[in-house]
């Protein structure tokens, strides 16, 4: 079977789209019918369980609306890129990449609150959020790093799968793996020594490496991407 | 005996066929960044990489590139 030519494509992504108006007509009326069911049923409280059980049909109905819209939101986003002649692949990954920063930066702050936890609980002394603190702090180290680990690339689109990464990207990503690798022994060489001096600061250090090995790989893979862009 | 040497002639070839690289890469439907990193020796294609582009250049691989000793 032959590559379908750009005209095809794109006149397959106006049919899509026309179709998609309909889906979101449809949406639209679910939205509606569980609207109504609502206010019918918190008008006749005499009736307690079948209200409940109303509302509670009418709340998955709702629930299952949006994971609908979510999905026709990403396919509406894919076919107007093929009408605009497809996404800008160099815009996607620089997003990425300072996506990856952001994520990375943020992650200090989630760095700083696991560092307090584990420090507590090793001391015996934390409670229950210092437990949700201390394994939120691995969340974004491990959101950045499983990306650079990845060969795919996430598109802008909402919902939408993640494409191949092309050889640049994956040339980038490790290279910014050898650094946070670097970065990583480093930091956890430091946590060593300091545990060894105080066996708590072992614990609380570790999401200092986490963070290190997350905030170096994503640095590099910036720089790396803003250096190729220019020249 | 030396190491053999790459010799690049990606950007003599894109600039004599006058395109650009956004043009080149869109015609090898690759990033403009892979063209710019190849030329400026910061990335090695692989050879199905390197295919693309000679094919979108409408010439033989060694042209653009060649190893000598």
């Amino acid at each position: 079977m032959g590559r379908a030519t750009a005209e095809e494509m794109k006149s397959r992504a106006r049919a899509r789209l026309g179709r998609q108006r309909l889906e979101w007509g449809l949406l639209a009326c679910l939205v509606l019918a569980a609207v109504i069911l609502m206010v019918v049923a918190a008008r006749a409280p005499e009736a307690a369980l079948l209200s409940m059980t109303a509302v509670f049909f009418a709340l998955v109905v709702l629930g299952l609306v949006v994971v609908m819209a979510f999905d026709l939101w990403g396919k509406r986003q894919a076919d107007l890129e093929v009408l605009a002649g497809g996404p800008d692949r160099d815009q996607v990954q620089s997003s990425e990449a300072f996506g990856l920063v952001f994520l990375a930066a943020l992650g200090l702050l989630y760095m700083a609150f696991g560092v307090g936890a584990g420090w507590r609980i090793a001391s015996e002394t934390g409670d229950l959020d210092d437990w949700w603190s201390a394994i939120f702090s691995l969340a974004m180290p491990g959101v950045v790093m499983s990306t650079v680990l990845s060969d795919k690339i996430r598109t802008r689109q909402a919902c939408a799968l993640p494409k191949p990464a092309d050889e640049l990207v994956i040339h980038f990503r490790r290279h910014a793996l050898v650094w946070s690798f670097r970065a990583t022994l480093v930091a956890l060489a430091a946590v060593y020594v300091a545990g060894l001096y105080d066996g708590r600061l072992a614990v609380a250090g570790a999401p200092i490496v986490f963070e290190a090995a997350a905030l170096t790989a994503a640095l590099r893979y910036w720089w790396l991407d803003r250096a190729a862009s220019h020249g | 005996m030396a190491e053999p040497t790459l010799v690049l002639r990606l950007k003599e070839v894109r600039t004599a066929a006058g395109l650009t690289q956004q043009e080149l890469a869109d015609r090898a439907r690759v990033s403009r960044k892979t063209v710019n990193t190849i030329e400026n020796r910061i990335f090695t294609p692989s050879v199905v990489v390197a295919l693309t582009l000679a094919k979108a250049l409408g010439v033989p691989l060694d042209v653009l590139f060649e190893l000598t000793d």
